[in-house]
């Protein structure tokens, strides 16, 4: 078995060609053009390099909300019709999501249909604000609070998970709380807050545009130029300074919710995204939670069966990563003992890191992982992405081959040195305890 | 306009000479004016959809290939042909035995089965839906391709079934995770008011706790033995692998495994409700309802499939339908709202499916019947029937974008009997589908033939005090039932 192993490892797969060119508009944007011709179809993916982590308190949910304006219409594109643009040309994908640290754009269209997206996502940009009224906007916060309700509250567990970056991100930390913001900052957003918002981040020279796909390059510069190279650029917006202040004494809430089995979630604030540690923590959480072969799931779930979910994850953000592990408790067992027997095989994985041998398996599903994401050339983490990602973090969407490299670096005393970030002193602890146990009754 | 102004300026008596007009303003020439005009398309691309090779292996199970080699991966997916129809009296027994197949072989438990898959970077999974079974692969080409193969192949001809007991409870507790969610008890209502409890597909894939509980070992060992075997299997594989060293691989591994023919039985499709009704189930706490409004359809390989898939389209298959828009846009009252014609090989079965606001509960379900009057009384308009086709038509490309999909998508074709350049041909299939058929298929989403599932908090604060949804709900005019 360990020399099988060996052997896989000396045959490690290499990062895939992903040719790209790379170059900047007179007016800030940059652009990266990746060509992908093995579906007639070519992705737009535009990331504005501002997310829930601009925010500042008090405006919690802004760019998430902002997010859903963009859909509303601009000066060319009347109300509600993006979609119906994008769904008549049988666009397969089409949507916009925020993060902490970012918000990005994408449709992917029939290739034949490229200039359509361009139309639509420069007019966006250039100009939005011409037919924003109140009444758009209060259509859209309305939305958004449904989701919220549908996302958040409505969803077992929803609230455990909000609490826990509350703990981790104390006010005024931009990651506070959740990505969605609450009702009360949702309520409470001006038209002239939207207004400021877009002005300051939603101007070319805070974007990035990734056209992905069955492209003719030269082409396409000449498009991106038609459409985007006539919008102003805005002022550099404003440096974010943030402290992400360590956590020194264990932090925890105790929550009760309608759900049916208990759950326990250990967080820590980690290595922040491409940093030295951030490739080991995502290959000791695969050792730790991934598959029914993963340290918690053979201890907890298979010979102890106190647990009957686990999982494990390291959230790369800029301010600091988010190691968060999981174990969802069989019915009738206590948070008490499933968080006694998590924390146990937690300790048991730090002093006994892993082995040569599950780095290597750990780190093939890793790889395996991002291959799959770039089989799509578009949507969520498909190519397009995964070029803006390592844009934004490293300047270079070409950054793959380094990530690559970065895992397999990784060693049993690489992960020994960074696991000595989770600890009992700095963690985050947030149980759920099922409402009909704590009221003693059945529902 | 201009012409009322003119006939107006000059029947008005001029006293005097009019004052010099002010020199003209240079005319504004805004140069983002030319915005305004939508781009249209450039060259179509003359790309199509792949048809696959196909080739048998010697007991007789098929393959169908797609070859693609930009990335260093490989796609297998195994069809087992049998579905719940032949389990009838023991719900969840095709899903408990398609779930512990990975679960430990005759050569290792199932941590190290698990672990083996792992080091290759293989994800091996296997599950029943409701009319086929199924095993699916997905590994990394080259080297690690044949030993991720060979544990596909553990799994399908030696499975131990050794942690039955450890896995039918963690499916009990998983029931009893999900019965915390509305939208999980929407769907089991649905198909049992649709199917009637006592139809196969009257309850859900997983069973119920009570099913589950009277399930022994050797239940799971004989649905194993009598279905999980080579004549009801098809494969389907896509990625970086010849037709050549595929062949070989997979006769090696299946093809002296003996077929045995076994008999699936028919299903019987749902009859359609006579009169609309709703079905209520209390779920207090909830900040949303979950609704589902649901009627037979017709099934994949009957004619009336493709009209009445362009008619759910144009309802309520698009974010700018009319369900959604209604909904979504302009009550604010879900975050979305969609419908779909589900396929099936002996029914169809058409689906609205919405989580809404729960003190607007009764109002968004007359919505929704209101839409479905809409839109049943006439023929859609020209304009919405060729966004819907070209939605249908032209997001097809999408489908062949990764391995997976792929697969998913020949292995529909397989599953019915299709034939095999169906999605070369879909274009043509979904234009040739006139307005003529599309109405017709219309006026079967009959909002007085509908069964309305509902799942909510059955009081909830509203705006103006206390809502009684229930009352609300009878008051649309519906008998209303409400379920445990």
């Amino acid at each position: 078995m360990i020399l099988g192993l060996a052997t896989l490892v000396a045959h490690a797969t290499p990062a895939p060609e992903l040719p790209f060119e790379k170059y900047t508009l007179p007016n800030g944007l940059e652009v990266i053009l990746s060509p992908d011709p093995r579906v007639p179809l070519v992705a737009t993916d535009l990331w504005y390099h501002v997310g829930a982590g601009n925010e500042v308190p008090g405006r919690s949910g802004f760019a998430h909300l902002f997010e859903h304006v963009m859909f509303q219409g601009s000066r060319n594109v009347e109300e509600d019709a993006y979609f119906r643009y994008l769904e008549g040309v049988g666009a397969p994908m089409v949507n916009g999501t925020t993060d902490f640290d970012r918000t990005n754009y994408f449709e992917t269209v029939p290739s034949n249909q490229l200039e359509l997206a361009l139309w639509l996502e420069s007019d966006r940009m250039g100009f939005l604000l011409d037919t924003l009224t109140q009444e758009r906007l209060d259509g859209q916060i309305a939305v958004v609070r449904k989701e919220r309700q549908q996302s958040t509250e409505d969803v077992p567990y929803g609230m455990a998970d909000e609490e826990l970056y509350k703990l981790l991100f104390p006010a005024p930390h931009p990651y506070h709380g959740n990505v969605i913001g609450s009702h009360e900052d949702l309520a409470a957003a001006t038209l002239d807050d939207v207004r400021e918002f877009f002005r300051i981040w939603y101007a070319p020279n805070n974007a990035t545009l990734v056209v992905c796909g069955d492209i003719d390059v030269e082409k396409t510069k000449q498009l991106v130029e038609k459409y985007f190279g006539s919008i102003p650029s805005a002022e550099e917006p404003p440096a974010l300074v943030v402290t992400t202040q360590p956590i020194t004494a264990e932090r925890r809430a105790d929550l009760t919710d309608e759900v049916e089995l208990p759950r326990v979630n250990f967080a820590w604030i980690t290595s922040p995204v491409l940093t030295p540690g951030d490739a080991d923590l995502q290959l000791a959480a695969i050792v730790l939670a991934q598959g029914k072969g993963s340290r918690l799931y053979s201890s907890l779930v298979r010979d102890q069966q106190i647990a009957q979910a686990v999982t494990a994850s390291q959230y790369s953000l800029t301010q600091g990563s988010v190691f968060q592990v999981q174990v969802t408790g069989k019915p009738g067992v206590t948070v008490k003992a499933l968080e006694a027997a998590a924390w146990a095989e937690l300790e048991k994985f730090v002093s006994n890191p892993p082995s040569q041998a599950e780095l290597a398996g750990a780190n093939r599903r890793w790889q395996a992982g991002m291959l799959r994401g770039l089989e799509s050339i578009g949507g969520f983490d498909g190519k397009a992405d995964m070029l803006n990602f390592y844009n934004q973090h490293k300047g270079d969407p070409g950054y793959l081959d380094e990530d690559f490299a970065a895992h397999d670096a990784v060693t049993p005393e690489t992960v020994k040195k960074y696991l000595s970030q989770l600890r009992a002193d700095n963690r985050v602890v947030v149980t759920v305890t099922p409402a009909t146990v704590a009221t003693g009754g059945a529902r | 306009v201009i012409a009322v102004l003119l006939s107006a300026a000059l029947a008005a008596p001029s006293k005097k000479s009019p004052p010099e007009p002010p020199p003209e303003p240079a005319p504004v020439v805004d140069p983002e004016a030319w915005r305004s005009s939508i781009p249209g398309p450039a060259t179509e691309s003359t790309w199509q959809p792949p048809v696959p090779e196909t080739f048998q292996l010697s007991n007789g199970i098929p393959v169908v290939l797609i070859e693609r080699h930009e990335l260093p991966l490989v796609s297998v997916r195994l069809m087992m042909r049998a579905g719940r129809e032949t389990a009838p009296d023991q719900p969840g027994l095709p899903t408990l035995t398609a779930d512990l197949l990975d679960e430990g072989t005759r050569e290792r438990d199932g941590a190290r089965f698990a672990e083996a898959a792992g080091a290759l970077g293989a994800n091996l999974q296997s599950g029943q839906g409701g009319e086929y079974g199924w095993v699916l692969l997905d590994a990394l080409a080259g080297e690690p391709l044949l030993p991720s193969l060979d544990l596909m192949v553990e799994m399908l001809r030696e499975p131990s079934f050794a942690e039955f007991d450890r896995v039918r409870q963690a499916e009990i507790d998983q029931l009893a995770a999900a019965s915390a969610v509305p939208g999980w008890h929407a769907e089991r209502i649905a198909s049992s008011e649709l199917f009637g409890k006592d139809h196969p597909y009257g309850v859900l894939p997983s069973g119920t706790a009570e099913s589950l509980s009277s399930l022994k070992k050797g239940h799971v060992k004989k649905f194993y033995k009598s279905w999980w075997q080579p004549a009801n299997f098809a494969l389907v594989v896509a990625g970086d692998v010849s037709r050549a060293d595929l062949q070989e691989a997979l006769e090696t591994r299946l093809g002296d495994w003996k077929a045995k023919p076994g008999k699936a039985a028919e299903v019987a499709p749902p009859t359609p409700p006579a009169s609309t009704r709703i079905v209520f189930r209390d779920h207090p706490g909830a900040v949303q309802s979950a609704i589902r409004v649901v009627s037979p359809g017709p099934s994949r390989t009957s004619d009336g499939y493709m009209p009445t898939l362009l008619a759910a389209t144009i309802f309520g298959g698009m974010f700018s339908s009319p369900l959604n828009m209604n909904l979504r846009e302009q009550h604010g009252w879900a975050y979305g709202a969609y419908a779909y014609l589900a396929e099936a090989k002996d029914y169809g079965r058409f689906t609205a499916s919405a989580a809404v606001q729960a003190d607007k509960t009764a109002p968004s379900v007359q919505e929704i019947l209101r839409e479905l009057e809409k839109s049943s009384g006439a023929p859609p308009s020209a304009e919405m029937l060729s966004l819907a086709q070209d939605n249908t038509r032209k997001s097809v490309a999408g489908e062949f974008e990764t391995n997976a999909s792929t697969t998913a998508a020949f292995s529909t074709l397989v599953r019915y009997g299709l034939p095999l350049d169906t999605w070369r041909n879909w274009s043509q299939i979904v234009t040739g589908t006139g307005l003529d058929k599309v109405g017709q298929a219309s006026s079967a989403l009959d909002p007085k033939r509908q069964i309305v599932v509902v799942v909510g908090p059955r009081t909830v604060q509203g705006e103006d005090g206390q809502v009684d949804v229930v009352k609300e709900l009878e008051a649309l005019g519906y008998p209303v039932t409400v379920v445990p």
